[in-house]
């Protein structure tokens, strides 16, 4: 125990820094929650409690006719239309003035709204920018009346929100009895011309005529109940700040302090002290062609390192790396006794082959047990618990530009939610970002295992791996395409047992008469996205091929990969690609040229031997048929409409995961919902995502050596088609796309590391 | 090979894994008990009924009877009358309980809503979980004029008095609203008053089960935790002190 005890320098360091990231996390979270102000200086809790209470009116005439024989359809129709017209009153002005003297809450504090009860198509009743700018200005009053009634029903539902629960229950009831004020006094105002002399051979239709002094029967059905609606949105609040404060500010300090410990042993080795590993300057990106990597392959050590003082140093060369590797006895994937490798390719399977986000476990809970809800977080425990118990094989967690930037994004993601926490309380939006942010982070860790738990040999193997299971997937909906039938949603079904439900796949053909291929995802806009990301692979493949026969067989894959895509019938299935093959032109312009003539010859065979695939995506490429789309008039339509809701919230947007499409508008583009979501900051460090991934990869696609410079490229190629499919359509809807580009991520942040970096030990 | 080191840790501390073991079945055993006890409180049934609207010439019998197509609006209407003032109180005095204390649910409070806006869907889920001393729920579809009631109270004998009550309030409310007092309807009786027990279920060993194996991992998961914490702290002091050395030299 003493032991334990006994104080030194890194401990001290290790505890201060610990204390102060719990102070700084402390002193966010309590801001959070307060408001502070300065004369006199006091700090007050914030009120975020939000409260509602639901009731319900049968509109009724005074003759009652529900149980009458002789009321029919005309009857039943005559209340029903009168129950539509009440609820839209109730929402007017004037309705709303009487509804407020009763509530005793002025009429211009209380936001209204009565949608449209009939069913129409979801695209007429998507709001325009005018709309959107007036359900934000409503969103701000601190009282709130939904009324709404159903075709072909007398019956009006009136949902109230306020303060209080005692306050929503005195605006429901009140919204009633202000109705029948307001009826009373337009009755009151109203002459009815007299009734015609019944004819007394004509049987009476006591339906037929309107009572002026008691028009409508408006009746209360049951008693509305205030309950709190955002019970514990502070708590949560304040948990969230002390979550991300203490990350920040744990992660900031002990950088810091690395920075600082470096230096001083760079201090330290210059004034004379004995040299040692520790003192060395690591060749942070090594650049090194194919002949010197050749050359130093022969020597027993690596080129010299120059230590800071002039002093030099050896390190062994790469080959003895590799054999101290293999000597360690648990060797490279997928020749290694390591389980989290193995576990990371068993969640590739999932990613590529199960359609993980149709399968669902039949269990009660909080959240939708989706399949990698299940899967990810075995991966994630058995990663923690290997990396606390440290060793040989433990993850190695290493900084990186990637890492920052996927940090930043998560960050940003925190603070878009925290910081506008009030009014997502108050539109009753905040737990669904509450909900949206931990399922959000499953990207970030699938990132971070990648990272840490691949080894730089391990990342080539890695590539072919998601190469392969791409091509089974491109088979697969291929099969689909032809034959109509989904192998990923059947098989799923069958293996799976029975606490599992499998939804099934949609199939047919959508408005534009283009069919619904989708083979493991559930919209074939995220089966191109994956297959576009990994068809780099496949032409790097045919470029650096070592014989002949590999590059026939890359070269197949690849129009496999192809025929896969364009069986989607997607424009996006022509964009991806073409994005992804641009990125490697950049970087490999000689090589591409000298491939030109044989990727022409083979878009011709494609052409000729699979007519029915490629002529229907070309065709949607016809300027008057991309005029006349649906499809592409409602994404250029989308960036007018969100102009509203972007200038209210242009830093930070509205929250992360709070922009639902049901009542607002479906964005096709994760550009936009992004902008939206996060503002101006977050979208900026969307983009981030990609662009680091490609700025990092540069050194090492540039070096040319071959296993390492061909997986950066592969993986930078997919970061750019990853960026391409945001202004295509929502990516981040699809699960898919951002897990299959954090693995992509995850592994080129392993293979640009420095060799050395891979030798230093794991702590513990 | 990652794992091993997790059994190593776990084998090293192995007296402490056999006091989880002793962890995991006291926590098995208290979650048997607190299951039964829910068990035992939950034991009274529910009391169900079904009436059918028809018109005074049964549809079953004539072909055609005036208001034959309207009959399940019609049932829904009724059904929904009994969440009225007057129909909550027709129920509370036939079931000799107070107004106050008697939740109804009705049709038109348990339909999907028109338009799912966050108030909307945070209403419904949180007033769907109200509860109250007495609870009548009144079930109608869409497609038949058969109305089920299910009456909820603390015993059977109670039970009994409001389902039979609400018996009584629906066929009130059924003259109530002929507004012309023809008499068009009838309500007659599908399925009698009866009390069935509320499927509990015994998911007593499923919940010691599950309280035993979460309080095993959890207790080994400290284990390797602390374990796991304690060698890096000690490593912390045999790591080089740079500035240290620095200083001797």
């Amino acid at each position: 125990m003493s032991r334990l005890l006994r104080p030194s320098t890194r401990r001290r360091s290790v505890l201060l820094i610990l204390a102060a990231s719990v102070l700084i996390a402390l002193l966010c979270s309590i801001a959070s929650v307060s408001r502070i102000s300065g004369f006199p200086p006091k700090l007050e809790r914030r009120n975020l409690q939000t409260a509602g209470a639901v009731t319900h009116v049968l509109v009724d005439l005074k003759h009652s006719g529900i149980t009458d024989g002789s009321a029919q359809w005309p009857y039943f129709n005559r209340v029903s239309t009168r129950a539509d017209l009440l609820a839209h009153l109730m929402a007017s002005d004037p309705g709303l003035a009487y509804i407020g003297r009763r509530a005793g809450v002025p009429a211009d504090q209380i936001a209204a709204i009565a949608p449209i009860g009939m069913p129409v198509a979801g695209a007429l009743t998507e709001p325009g920018s005018e709309a959107e700018a007036h359900d934000l200005l409503l969103a701000r009053k601190p009282y709130r009346l939904e009324v709404q009634s159903a075709q072909g029903s007398p019956v009006v539902d009136i949902y109230a929100q306020a303060p209080t629960p005692a306050e929503a229950e005195r605006l429901a009831n009140a919204s009633i009895a202000g109705a029948r004020d307001y009826f009373r006094a337009v009755s009151a105002q109203t002459t009815l011309p007299p009734v015609p002399a019944a004819d007394p051979n004509v049987p009476v239709d006591p339906y037929a005529s309107v009572d002026a002094h008691d028009p409508i029967r408006v009746i209360q059905l049951g008693t509305p109940r205030g309950v709190v609606l955002t019970g514990g949105a502070d708590m949560a609040v304040a948990a969230l700040t002390f979550l991300l404060a203490f990350g920040v500010a744990l992660a900031g300090l002990l950088g810091l302090a690395a920075m600082r410990r470096r230096r001083r042993g760079a201090a330290a080795i210059g004034a004379g002290a004995e040299p040692s590993d520790a003192g060395l300057t690591p060749i942070r990106r090594p650049i090194l062609t194919a002949a010197a990597a050749r050359a130093t392959a022969t020597l027993p050590w690596g080129p010299p390192a120059l230590a800071p003082g002039g002093a030099v140093a050896l390190r062994p060369a790469w080959p003895v790396v590799a054999r101290s590797r293999t000597a360690t006895g648990d060797g490279d994937w997928p020749h290694t006794s390591r389980v989290l490798p193995w576990m990371l390719a068993g969640f590739m399977v999932m990613l590529w082959l199960v359609p993980f986000d149709s399968i669902k476990l039949g269990v009660p809970s909080p959240i939708d047990l989706w399949l990698d809800r299940l899967l990810l977080p075995v991966i994630v425990g058995t990663w923690a618990l290997s990396l606390l118990v440290g060793g040989r094989a433990a993850p190695r967690l290493r900084p990186s530009r990637i890492a920052a930037a996927v940090g930043g994004f998560v960050v940003v993601a925190f603070l878009s939610v925290i910081l506008d926490a009030g009014t997502l309380s108050h539109t009753l939006e905040f737990d669904t970002a509450l909900k949206k942010l931990p399922l959000m982070l499953s990207y970030p860790m699938l990132f971070v295992m990648f990272a840490s738990v691949v080894r730089r040999r391990e990342v080539a193997p890695f590539m072919t791996f998601t190469l392969l299971l791409a091509l089974v997937c491109a088979l697969g909906m291929i099969w689909e395409d032809k034959f109509s039938q989904n192998l990923f949603f059947d098989w799923s079904d069958k293996v799976l047992p029975g606490v599992f439900h499998v939804a099934s796949g949609d199939a047919g053909w959508d408005t534009m008469g283009r069919r619904f291929v989708h083979g493991p995802t559930s919209h074939p806009l995220a089966a191109a996205g994956m297959l576009s990301m990994a068809f780099p692979i496949a032409v790097l493949g045919v470029i650096h091929g070592q014989s002949t026969r590999q590059r026939i067989l890359y070269g197949l894959a690849g129009a496999v990969l192809l025929v896969g895509v364009l069986s989607t019938q997607r424009k996006t299935g022509l964009v991806a690609p073409v994005a992804g093959l641009l990125t490697l032109a950049y970087f490999r312009r000689r090589e591409l040229l000298r491939l030109a003539p044989l990727g022409v010859l083979g878009v011709v065979v494609l052409l000729i031997a699979a007519p029915g695939t490629a002529a229907p995506v070309i065709n949607q490429f016809k300027p008057d048929s991309l005029s006349g789309a649906d499809t592409v008039n409602d994404r250029a339509s989308d960036y007018d409409a969100i102009r509203p809701d972007f200038w209210s919230h242009v830093a930070l947007g509205r929250g992360f995961g709070t922009y639902d499409p049901v009542g607002h508008r479906i964005l096709d583009s994760q550009v936009l919902g992004t902008l939206i979501e996060t503002g101006a900051i977050g979208l900026v460090a969307f983009f981030l995502l990609g662009i680091t991934v490609v700025a990092s990869a540069r050194r090492t696609i540039h070096a040319r050596h071959p296993p390492w410079a061909l997986s950066a490229l592969a993986g930078a190629a997919a970061a750019v088609v990853f960026l391409v499919l945001a202004f295509l359509f929502d990516s981040l809807a699809f699960p898919q796309l951002p897990y299959v580009f954090m693995c992509f991520a995850g592994l080129v942040a392993v293979v640009v590391r420095t060799p050395e970096e891979d030798l230093r030990p794991a702590p513990g | 090979m990652e794992l091993a080191g997790i059994v190593h840790i776990l084998w090293a501390r192995r007296v402490f894994v056999a006091l989880g073991i002793v962890a995991a079945v006291a926590a098995g055993l208290l979650a048997g008990r607190v299951m039964e006890a829910r068990h035992t409180v939950a034991t009274a049934g529910a009391g169900k009924a079904s009436m059918v609207l028809d018109t005074a010439h049964s549809q079953l019998v004539e072909a055609a009877p005036k208001g034959a197509d309207t009959l399940p609006m019609r049932a829904s209407l009724l059904a929904d009358t009994l969440a009225t003032r007057a129909g909550r109180s027709a129920i509370a005095r036939g079931a000799g309980i107070h107004r106050k204390d008697l939740l109804v649910l009705f049709p038109a409070s348990t339909k999907e809503p028109t338009d799912e806006t966050p108030l909307v869907k945070q209403l419904l889920k949180l007033t769907s979980a109200t509860q109250a001393p007495y609870m009548v729920n009144v079930i109608v579809d869409d497609l038949t004029p058969i109305i089920s009631i299910e009456a909820y109270a603390a015993d059977n004998a109670h039970v009994r008095r409001l389902t039979t009550a609400t018996i009584s309030a629906l066929r009130s409310r059924l003259s109530a609203e002929d507004g012309t007092g023809s008499g068009g309807f009838v309500l007659d009786t599908a399925a009698p008053p009866r009390i069935e027990k509320l499927p509990g279920g015994s998911h007593t060993v499923v919940a010691m089960l599950g309280a035993a194996i979460v309080t095993f991992a959890f207790w080994c998961l400290s284990i390797v935790f602390v374990a796991a914490v304690s060698r890096r702290w000690r490593g912390l002091a045999q790591e080089p002190d740079v500035v240290a050395r620095r200083r001797t030299a």
